[in-house]
């Protein structure tokens, strides 16, 4: 499951990373603050079959079996296969991509900050 | 025995119940504050592992694997021994992970709400500064 929820996390992760590159490093206000919903959704949104299969009498492992709609959420059949993808390594590759995003936060907050001291100082 | 990640999750959760006490006196999250929280968050989760550490060396340090994990002393490391009596044989990945997942959202939200309050100042500081 928690490979699911990492593949959940990368997908908003790389496109805030190319928006963050591609603003001159800087992160819109309006963004850091959708930032934890995306990721909150990406990765429930990762995780809806493990959720379905628990519905008793057949029918949630039976609509979680389906393949075409296992893709919809971030192609969670063909993950199941990788063998490669240990718990273990999601877990590494979750750590990465939210401690990375807090550094992003981080300077964000210090640019912040830095702008009203300078705001203050001419005041 | 519990997994290495519940007991990094317990020792990250000492950290984060600081800073969120220290934000609720505050009201703001500043990038000074964020940073110590993080930074100590990473040192208290790799604390909390330091008795497992001889368990991935078995042939040179078992030793050392038994006296740590034998010893009442061990619980210093975020109650590293009582974790590891209460939780079933390798068991706690999925609730570790939830809950380290759980404190960095919570961090996250905090950060945007404070940068929203940030923002705001800024807004107010130019009209003060540059009035039109």
């Amino acid at each position: 499951m928690l490979k699911h929820i990492t593949i959940g996390l990368f997908i908003p992760y790389c496109i805030l990373i190319f928006l963050y590159v591609k603003k001159g490093y800087r992160l819109e206000t309006k963004a850091l603050v959708a930032l934890p919903y995306v990721f909150l959704f990406c990765a429930l949104w990762s995780i809806v079959p493990n959720i379905i299969s628990f519905v008793p009498w057949g029918i949630g492992s039976a609509v979680a079996g389906n393949s075409f709609f296992n893709n919809i959420f971030f192609f969670h059949r063909a993950l199941e296969n990788i063998p490669t993808l240990e718990s273990i390594f999601g877990l590494g590759l979750m750590l990465f991509i939210l401690f990375s995003v807090f550094i992003i936060v981080l300077r964000h907050l210090k640019q912040q900050e830095r702008e009203i001291e300078k705001l203050k100082r001419l005041r | 025995m519990a997994v290495p990640v519940l007991h990094v999750a317990l020792g990250m959760s000492v950290p984060f119940t600081f800073g969120m006490a220290a934000y609720a006196e505050k009201k703001r999250m500043t990038s000074r504050m964020l940073g110590l929280v993080l930074s100590f968050m990473i040192f208290c989760g790799a604390f909390a592992v330091v008795p497992d550490i001889p368990r991935y060396f078995p042939q040179k340090h078992s030793y050392l694997e038994k006296k740590m994990n034998g010893s009442v002393l061990s619980n210093i490391f975020f109650l590293h021994i009582i974790l590891d009596k209460n939780e079933p044989e390798d068991e706690g990945l999925a609730e570790g992970a939830s809950i380290i997942f759980a404190m960095l959202f919570i961090i996250l939200v905090v950060s945007g709400k404070s940068a929203i309050g940030n923002e705001k100042e800024i807004m107010s500081l130019e009209k003060e500064v540059f009035p039109r």
